[in-house]
This record gives C-alpha cells, sequence and structure tokens, in this order.
C-alpha cells in the first residue's frame, strides 16, 4: 500500500538513490522511460525498484483520443508493470493525437456528455486488459471548447463514478487551469470523490499575468500550497509527491521541498482530528 | 457518433501544425484565445524539438543552437510523429537532412546523424547474454563449419561516406574550439553496447564483410570464404582472429554451447 510522499524519478538523481538511499515512502516513474528493450534506464530501474516502492505514470495512453486503443502500448505497459509490480498506474484524462499522429501533448477534451461516453467505454477496457483500476490525472488547460457541456469537475466526478476508476489530483493543474479560464478551485476540489483520489501531484508552474503555464520547472508556489491544504483537509491523508520535469534541481533541494509538504499536510491533518475530536 | 469529439480533436490537431486557431476554441479570458492556443502550438515544437536534441547531442553541437532549430523545425513540419513514445521521434532524420542539404552546413552531417541513431539504439537495445569463449572451446572441430555465431541485439554495422568519428570525439573534448571538417572516406562503423557503455570503432572492409555475413545469420564456413577476398592463404585464421576480437569486445550472444545448423 503507497502512502506518504514521494518524488518522481529523474536520471539526474539515480546515483542518489542508488548510493545514499534517502528516506523516502515511494517513487513515481514514467512509465514510457523504461518502455524500452533494455540497458542504462531499465538496469538503474530495477535497482532503484529493490530499495522503494514505486507507481507507474504514463504520458501516452490516449485515453480520450477517436483513434483506437493502442494494444501495442498496452501490452507493453503491462509488461513493464509485471517487471516494476507498481502500486498503481497513472495516466491523463485527456487526448494525445488522432488519425495516428501523436502531438505528444496532454491535450484538453470537451466536457460533454458524448466525451464522457466515449471514456467510460475505453477507461472500462483498459483496466479489464492490465486486471486493475487505473488513476487518471487532471490535466492543465489553457483553452476550452464551445460544445462544454459541464464543468470540468462535474465531467470528472461522473467519469470516474461511470467508469469505475481512480483519480490523480495534480493540484497545481487544478490551480493553472482555474486561473486561464477563471474558475474557483476550490469549488474544483470540492467535487472530487474522496474515496476515488488515490494520489496527488505538486508542481511549479509559470505565472504570466493574463495566463499561467504548467512547466513544472520552478518551486511550488504558495498558491498551491494553500490550495494543497485545502484538498488535504477534505480527502484526507493522500499520497503525495513533486512532480519536477525541467531545470532538475539537485535532490537534497527536492527533498527539503518535500519536507515541507509533508509538514503541512501533517499540521493539516492534525487540526482535522482535533476538529473531529472536539465535534 | 462522436461528432463533436472528432471535429474538436482533427480541428485542435489542424491547428497544432498549421499555427492556426481552432473554430471550436472559446473565446474570453483574461488573453486572448490565439495567445492562449499558441501555448499548445509552441509546446509541441519546443518538445519535439528536445527530443531530437536528446537524440542527437553530438548534431547539436556540430551545428550550433540555431541551424539545428531550423533543422528540426524543418523536419517537424515534414514529418510529423507518429510513434507512440518520443524517445524514437527522428529515425527519419538522416534521410531528410540528406535531401535538404541547405539545412546541414556539411555534407558529413548526415552521416553524423546515422551514427548518433545507431548510438542511440544501442544504448537501449535488448539485455542479452554474451557468448562465453569457453562455450566454443567445446565444439568438436568438426562442428566448427556449421556452427553460426549471434550478434548481440545491441550491435550496428553503419556504413559512413566520412569520417565523421573525430566530430563524436571533438564534442566529448570541451572547449576544444571548433573541430575540423571530417574527410571524406567510405568505411564502416560498429556500434555496440556493453554493460552499460555504448562504444564504436571504424572497421577494415574485411571485418565489415564478415560482420555482413554474422547479421545475415551466415554459418562459420560461410564467414571464412567471405574472408578469402582479403586473405587468400590464410582466410580461416583471418576470420579466427576477428572471432577472437569480437568475444572480447563482447558482440556475440549466447549462453551455451552453440550448435545450431544453418538450414539451407
Amino acid at each position: 500500500m503507497i502512502q506518504g510522499f514521494g518524488l518522481g524519478l529523474r536520471t539526474d538523481h539515480y546515483t542518489d538513490f542508488i548510493e545514499r538511499k534517502p528516506r523516502l515512502d515511494w517513487l513515481e516513474i514514467i512509465s514510457e522511460n523504461y518502455m524500452i528493450p533494455g540497458g542504462k534506464p531499465l538496469h538503474y530501474l530495477d535497482r532503484i525498484r529493490a530499495d522503494y516502492p514505486m507507481v507507474m505514470h504514463g504520458v501516452s495512453m490516449s485515453i480520450g483520443s477517436l483513434d483506437p486503443l493502442n494494444f501495442d502500448y498496452l501490452r507493453q505497459l503491462k509488461a513493464l508493470a509485471d517487471r516494476v509490480e507498481p502500486g498503481w498506474i497513472s495516466d491523463h484524462l485527456c487526448w494525445t493525437g488522432i488519425d495516428h499522429t501523436n502531438l505528444h501533448d496532454l491535450l484538453p477534451l470537451p466536457y460533454t456528455e458524448e466525451a464522457l461516453h466515449h471514456l467510460t467505454g475505453r477507461i472500462l477496457r483498459v483496466q479489464e486488459f492490465l486486471g486493475r483500476r487505473i488513476l487518471l490525472e487532471n490535466v492543465s488547460t489553457y483553452v476550452a471548447c464551445n460544445d462544454d457541456e459541464m464543468s470540468e469537475w462535474q465531467f470528472i466526478r461522473e467519469l470516474s463514478a461511470r467508469a469505475d476508476c481512480e483519480l490523480l489530483l495534480d493540484v497545481n493543474n487544478v490551480y493553472v487551469s482555474a486561473r486561464n479560464h477563471g474558475f474557483d478551485a476550490h469549488e474544483f476540489i470540492d467535487a472530487m470523490p474522496a474515496g476515488r483520489v488515490r494520489q496527488i501531484h505538486l508542481a511549479g508552474h509559470q505565472d504570466h499575468g493574463d495566463c499561467v503555464i504548467d512547466t513544472h520547472d520552478h518551486p511550488i508556489r504558495d498558491e498551491v500550497f494553500e490550495l494543497y491544504a485545502y484538498a488535504i483537509e477534505r480527502l484526507g491523508p493522500v499520497a503525495s509527491m513533486i512532480e519536477r520535469d525541467d531545470r532538475i534541481p539537485p535532490l537534497d533541494e527536492l527533498l527539503a521541498e518535500l519536507d515541507l509538504v509533508r509538514k503541512g499536510a501533517e499540521q493539516v491533518l492534525a487540526r482535522r482530528s482535533h476538529a473531529a475530536v472536539s465535534a | 457518433m462522436n461528432a463533436s469529439l472528432a471535429r474538436w480533436q482533427r480541428q485542435f490537431m489542424q491547428g497544432i501544425l498549421t499555427r492556426g486557431l481552432p473554430g471550436m476554441v472559446r473565446s474570453g479570458g483574461a488573453a486572448s484565445a490565439q495567445r492562449r492556443f499558441d501555448i499548445y502550438v509552441n509546446a509541441y515544437r519546443t518538445r519535439l524539438i528536445d527530443a531530437l536534441r536528446a537524440n542527437y547531442p553530438v548534431l547539436h553541437r556540430a551545428l550550433g543552437d540555431d541551424a539545428f532549430e531550423s533543422l528540426a523545425q524543418a523536419y517537424i513540419a515534414a514529418h510529423p510523429s507518429s510513434c507512440t513514445n518520443i524517445r524514437w521521434f527522428g529515425d527519419q532524420l538522416d534521410t531528410f537532412a540528406g535531401k535538404h542539404s541547405d539545412l546541414v552546413s556539411h555534407p558529413a552531417l548526415v552521416d553524423l546523424i546515422r551514427l548518433e541513431w545507431a548510438l542511440r539504439g544501442a544504448f537501449d537495445a535488448p539485455d542479452r547474454a554474451l557468448l562465453d569463449a569457453a562455450a566454443l572451446a567445446g565444439v568438436a572441430p568438426t562442428a566448427w563449419p556449421d556452427l553460426i555465431l549471434e550478434l548481440h541485439p545491441c550491435v550496428r554495422l553503419v556504413a559512413l561516406d566520412w569520417q565523421v568519428e573525430t566530430l563524436w570525439h571533438a564534442a566529448q573534448t570541451e572547449g576544444q574550439g571548433e573541430p575540423e571538417a571530417p574527410l571524406p572516406g567510405f568505411h564502416h562503423t560498429l556500434v555496440w553496447r556493453r554493460g552499460l557503455n555504448s562504444y564504436f570503432r571504424s572497421l577494415e572492409a574485411s571485418e565489415a564483410a564478415l560482420i555482413k555475413g554474422l547479421a545475415a545469420a551466415e554459418n562459420f564456413a560461410q564467414i571464412c570464404e567471405r574472408a578469402v577476398s582479403y586473405a587468400a592463404d590464410s582466410a580461416t585464421e583471418l576470420a579466427v582472429s576477428f572471432l577472437q576480437r569480437w568475444l572480447e569486445d563482447g558482440l556475440l550472444a549466447g549462453s551455451g554451447p552453440v550448435t545450431r545448423i544453418n538450414e539451407q
């Protein structure tokens, strides 16, 4: 059972994890980085896996695409899962391409009944193939579709119920999308079904004033820390991690930042249980 | 069925590929719809350029930032990705660069692209046990002619018109100034990985010919026949000396005695 606080495994930190074995509850790997025939990445993966529990996080399932499900990809994903024995497997609530062109980006979906129907069937098939429920993550979005029939949080809540999938709540992405589209991030968090949120992502972004870009190349900003505290207060102790993808700092910096996350969560949870006892 | 979703995804993709604004994008918000959509337009290109830079670090160094980006942008426009994993993006860059000589400052860089792609392929090629020399020692002399030696799946044989290895070596030493332009000279370079490290070395024509025989699953008698062209009187000795080198380099796969018979 994966609990507590983790980090995304990045190549810059392979040696740190092997030689120093810093205390950390778990690591998240990017599945595609290890969906390769062999060599150094898999060698380091196996060595680090021996010391840390792991979860798998993918970027290529393209669960929302109108292209057929890619079973070659799913077979490779399953083979990697057999090797890693992850706590869970996640990907993104998005599409990455259509007509067999891959744009390699996490692209927004229209929030419509039609999309709900399309996604539900695909998630059920993927979960059946993998033999496990998957987690889907809310992505940062910069544009919305004219055809939207519901909010993103209504869409996610309904989809997770219909497809019986779990959720990876990226608090930074909620903040980024809320700023870009002018909705209340708290309303989004309030709508999340507590029993389905298994993991939380935290990351940094770039604030350009009139729009906010999800870059994962900076420390977590205060506004996102506050939203995280709000989420933990409502959802309870959800496994949380920092997702840093660019301008990767020394591991100790990320561990120090993760300590702040841990302390913040512990304070909220202590307050929460105190309030429960008093009530 | 899925009419709206299909229109959205096709419009969105066209918008990214052609730098347009999909009609279905809702306007409003602090920033204009075009400005917000441009985040996707730019991220698409940035991510693919980063992928090419990761696959071709020495080419990037040889061309410099601006020329590398021009080549990358042109390649991305001509070859939208169809690979699931971005790791494999750029597999046709050598052909593309060969056809667009205006985008590469020297024709030898096409060979550099091929060398780097082979190195990248060796890096994460399948893991297999190496053939142990002791396993060969147990092969009866009469069985040798039918013996088939298997190249390790990480091994790549690259035909090059230029001696671009110098560019690769120059890139490993920081601050040595501009590397000299490679000299012309057709040859084969062998690329492989041993353990976690990748290697390459340029080959004499004789060794290249024999390795082509291995790649074609020829038996040892056929490999020795190839050697006749290079050492008429001592073909077997030449083949055996190469075999020793291949074992030392870790080019052969296999874990037990090799007794498979060539079916012809």
